[in-house]
């Protein structure tokens, strides 16, 4: 049995919406060496008859040809009379495609012969099929040909070319994608297939620097980009983006990862392809935003209202994992120097946190992302009052929640702990909670805030909790005293940052004491944290590339606290120069 | 015998008890005892006397003179400057160091003397500064007539411990309370209304009886602030909030505008944030079809048909769906729940004083129905369960949910 086609034709045929065989056949036309003009959405608003795609290419007879593709998917995709006859039909446009030319630079492109090819994931029924090749062979001349390229040819060029090419190669990867697939919404992160999947094919060849890009580079990427559309496509049939969501940034990070592995972050072309998975990814966190963001906004909106009990640990996970992805999308849209809008950016966050209130409830010490992302941005937006109340309102939660339930977020990051001991009311051994990185950090705002009287009330209650605070620092930092202690030498900060749960560091002690026992002043805690200010610099490759962003997907995907200096840089006016 | 011989006799017995009470006291006091209950006024005020400087140091001599003096003061012809001289020498046993002293000495006045309510539960205090062995409370008040001071306990307990404190303990006596005196008793619970820091603990009381709450009637509430106070505290309770439900109902019919729309307003948010439908279909079952009633379904139907609404929008994707995104912690929540509450059964089944003590356990492996060696019928199984309405935004946010309870 041929998998590899069985899985190619069942893919081609569930993408019912026009605008997926728009987004995929340029990834074919690419891998077969076209050349592509014009692409489907550089038309809108225009009417282009018979042009979705303009191409160059060599075809079948090894004349290189001129091609304009009509593409017919979605509800279109079966040719039948209904689509084929009347004004907008396919006859018409390919009249339209025949009579009204293309305009293009492209060197001697109105001497090359032109070939006009209708492109369906359908069939066509039988009574069609004849008029339709009557009106091939009566419009063909010697510089005109026709031709259409259906479910059974596309399963063939896409397997060929493209599935067959890098991504399908052997039997082991075509069961993997396989499985993949079949099993892209049974499990809660991303599935071990899917993993070793994407290890299989950036591990498959060795980099090594040429004049130009060799094609199985060139099919690498567009794999890749085909694997992310491929599971975005049936998220959709799931009804379910947050399955696009989870799978294309860990695609995301991986590519990345490579290209910092590499050293290929200042290699253009590189960068091209990478960047048109980056668009492919945008888009897919604007469509998971553009559905749930209003639920959001919704009074306890990303509660759900079928997980019963659950949901005391249920709710505060997935709000502050929402808010994670969502500040990042915030910035990236509404900081960009083109569309900047600091406004609607605040706005949308203060809605998001004041409509499900546990976002000031963390439960996991991880959760220091989420609330540092919220608080950074809000100064960004110059918002210093209100990422004050929203620390304030934070620190209060953990100190009650601690008063009264002796409960302080795992600082192992364990979900699974803290479901345990909701459920038990006994702390599982690996529930860790002596110390609390989180807390450090936010004692460290409190301190870039100037909020002398919550310095003081959580001084109080750290020193009679007797809770350690220490902030995680890498040893890669410039001016690092620690270098020698790298566990993993062979990679970077970046390259592990990328790769895992970054732990090739040291954790620093923040106390709030002097001299063994007595309480250190506001003024005292201000000035250590001036002179800690240069425990951790660092020069990142990914933000030299202009991809700053990835780096907390990074933080946020693999679990891993920020670093010093995504809080110590800030410079706010009021605070530290005392 | 005749009247002078008695008094003659007790004479006798008085003086001898006198001589013999620095020899041998606790024989001295008990003689006393005996003709305490038919002693003039000046015999007892002359035992009062003479007792006054004797020594407690000796656990049996305090638990005789602490039981000789409570019954002095039972005693009709006990004058009450007498009397409280008396309660003042029980004070400093009470105050003693040895606690098993003092545990003996307040047995006595538990259960040896009858009324003086007031002084009595002014020596629990004292008994309580003490030793703190609150669990005495849990029956203290058994004897009382007067329900106002056991309700001055729970208010000062719940003054500290807010709306965490555990009632369980005063639940039997306020039931008993409630049988013997229930206008006195409902006064004390319409009384708390009168105070926003209590309103909460009045809720609690009303809810610890047996089955269903106490009915007390929120309309003997006089003023609109006690009114609307008890809406938000019952509206506020986080169980049993259908059992409830019928008491904070009858103030539809308030005679205040504000306390009627209060209502209305309390009960769609319930609806819409707390109990949904469940709540609208129990409000529907507890009042009538007239007109007036029907005016006040509106605004709760729009909130249910405004929550379902909500819910269909959520339902419309999967994208933030725990079921579909976090299945497997899910299963392990309910997994360990369910593991919790085995657990729980089974202490449950060791503990003598559990009912389930007492079944036979005999677990059916499959099948719907069980059958008994000894019987030819096939019983069915029936679903055993109990269930209590919690309001959802308790699990909601639980930490901010209880912050919001002791605010109230």
């Amino acid at each position: 049995m041929d998998l590899k086609n069985i899985v190619v034709k069942e893919y081609l045929e569930s993408l019912t919406e026009k605008n997926e065989l728009n987004y995929i056949f340029p990834i074919l036309l690419e891998s077969m060496g076209y050349t592509i003009l014009s692409k489907p959405t550089e038309y809108i608003g225009i009417q282009e008859y018979g042009k979705d795609i303009v191409a160059i290419g060599v075809d079948e007879d090894g004349i290189k040809k001129r091609f304009y593709f009509e593409l017919k998917g979605g509800a279109d995709r079966n040719i039948s009379e209904h689509n084929f006859y009347g004004k907008d039909g396919i006859q018409d446009s390919l009249t339209q495609a025949r009579y009204n030319d293309f305009v293009s630079a492209f060197p001697k492109f109105d001497k090359l012969p032109l070939k006009i090819v209708i492109v369906h994931n359908g069939t066509i029924k039988g009574t069609v099929q004849s008029t339709l090749e009557n009106f091939f062979v009566k419009n063909t001349i010697n510089t005109i040909s026709f031709d259409r390229w259906d479910i059974s040819r596309l399963t063939l060029l896409f397997s060929k070319n493209l599935f067959g090419a890098y991504l399908l190669t052997d039997p082991a990867s075509t069961k993997l994608f396989n499985r993949v697939l079949v099993n892209l919404n049974a499990t809660d992160g991303i599935s071990n297939d899917f993993i070793a999947l994407i290890d299989l094919i950036f591990s498959k060849e060795t980099w090594k620097k040429s004049k130009n890009l060799a094609r199985k580079w060139q099919l690498l990427f567009e794999s890749v980009r085909l694997i992310a559309f491929i599971i975005y496509t049936e998220s959709k049939e799931y009804n379910n983006y947050e399955i696009a969501k989870r799978y294309l940034t860990h695609l995301l990070l991986k590519y990345w990862h490579w290209i910092l592995k590499n050293k290929l972050e200042e290699d253009d072309i590189v960068l091209g392809y990478f960047n048109q998975y980056v668009v492919l990814y945008f888009k897919v966190l604007v469509e998971f935003f553009g559905r749930t963001a209003p639920l959001a906004l919704l009074k306890d909106g990303l509660y759900s209202e079928n997980g019963g009990r659950y949901e005391q640990i249920g709710y505060a996970k997935r709000s502050f994992e929402f808010i994670e992805y969502f500040t990042v999308l915030l910035r990236l849209v509404h900081f960009d120097p083109k569309y900047i809008n600091h406004h609607e950016a605040h706005q949308q966050i203060v809605k998001v946190i004041l409509a499900n209130d546990v976002s000031f409830r963390p439960i996991l010490d991880i959760h220091s992302v989420a609330v540092l992302n919220v608080i950074n941005l809000l100064i960004d937006c110059n918002k210093i009052d209100d990422a004050k109340s929203y620390l304030s309102r934070v620190l209060n939660q953990i100190k009650y929640a601690k008063e009264k339930t002796d409960f302080l977020p795992d600082a192992n990051n364990s979900i699974e702990n803290v479901i345990k001991f909701n459920v038990t009311g006994i702390k599982p051994v690996y529930y860790s909670d002596s110390t609390s990185p989180l807390l450090a950090v936010l004692m460290e705002y409190i301190a870039l805030f100037d909020m002398e009287e919550e310095y003081n009330i959580m001084k109080e209650f750290i020193l009679k909790h007797d809770i350690d605070l220490g902030v995680f620092v890498p040893h890669h930092g410039i001016n690092s005293v620690s270098l020698d202690l790298r566990s993993d030498k062979e990679n970077d900060l970046e390259e592990q940052l990328f790769s895992k749960s970054f732990r090739d560091g040291y954790q620093s002690e923040l106390r709030l004491t002097k001299m063994l026992n007595d309480e250190l002043d506001f003024q005292s805690f201000k000035e250590k944290l001036l002179k800690r200010k240069k425990e951790f610099e660092y020069h990142y490759r990914t933000d030299k590339a202009g991809y700053p962003f990835l780096r907390e997907l990074a933080h946020i995907y693999f679990k891993t606290p920020y670093f010093p200096d995504k809080w110590r840089n800030i410079n706010l006016e009021c605070n530290l120069t005392t | 015998m005749g009247n002078n011989e008695n008094t003659s006799a007790r004479k006798d017995i008085i003086e001898k008890s006198k001589d013999s009470l620095e020899t041998n006291t606790l024989e001295a006091l008990r003689l006393f005892c005996t003709i305490i209950v038919d002693a003039s006024k000046e015999e007892l005020e002359d035992i009062g006397a003479s007792i006054k400087t004797i020594g407690f140091e000796d656990i049996d001599i305090a638990y005789q003179k602490s039981f000789l003096l409570c019954k002095i003061i039972e005693n009709k012809n006990s004058e009450k400057k007498f009397t409280d001289s008396c309660f003042q020498q029980i004070i400093p046993m009470l105050e003693s160091d040895n606690h098993e002293l003092v545990d003996r000495v307040f047995n006595n006045i538990q259960y040896s003397l009858n009324g003086f309510e007031h002084e009595k539960y002014g020596l629990l205090n004292i008994y309580l500064n003490n030793t703190k062995k609150i669990s005495v409370l849990g029956d203290f008040f058994y004897s009382f007539t007067d329900p106002k001071y056991i309700f001055d306990v729970m208010i000062r307990m719940y003054e500290v411990q807010g709306f965490r404190l555990s009632i369980d303990k005063f639940s039997n006596t306020v039931s008993h309370f409630w049988s013997n005196d229930k206008n006195a008793v409902e006064s004390q619970m319409l009384n708390l209304f009168s105070h926003e820091q209590f309103g909460m603990l009045a809720v609690k009381i009303i809810a610890s009886y047996h089955n269903a709450p106490y009915p007390v009637d929120l309309l003997k509430l006089k003023t609109k602030e006690q009114q609307l106070l008890s809406i938000e505290c019952i509206c506020s309770y986080p169980h049993s909030f259908d059992k409830l439900l019928p008491i904070v109902l009858v103030l539809r019919n308030s005679s205040y505008k504000v306390v009627k729309e209060y209502l209305q307003t309390k009960l769609a948010d319930l609806i819409f944030n707390g109990y949904h439908r469940t709540l609208l279909n129990l409000v529907e079952k507890h009042i009538s079809k007239s007109v007036g009633d029907k005016k006040f379904l509106a605004p709760l139907k729009k909130a249910s048909k405004d929550y379902e609404e909500m819910k269909e929008v959520k339902n419309s994707i999967q994208d933030l769906n725990p079921w579909e995104n976090e299945r497997n912690l899910i299963d392990l929540y309910y997994r360990l729940e369910h593991e919790t509450q085995a657990i729980m059964m089974k202490e449950n089944r060791n503990d003598k004083s559990s009912f389930l003590s007492m079944l036979k356990n005999t677990t059916i492996v499959r099948g719907n129905a069980w059958k008994h060696e000894d019987d030819d019928t096939v019983s069915p199984l029936h679903l055993i369960q109990s269930s209590i309405m919690v309001d959802s935004r308790a699990y909601k946010n639980p930490i901010a949910y209880e912050q919001k309870l002791e605010n109230l």
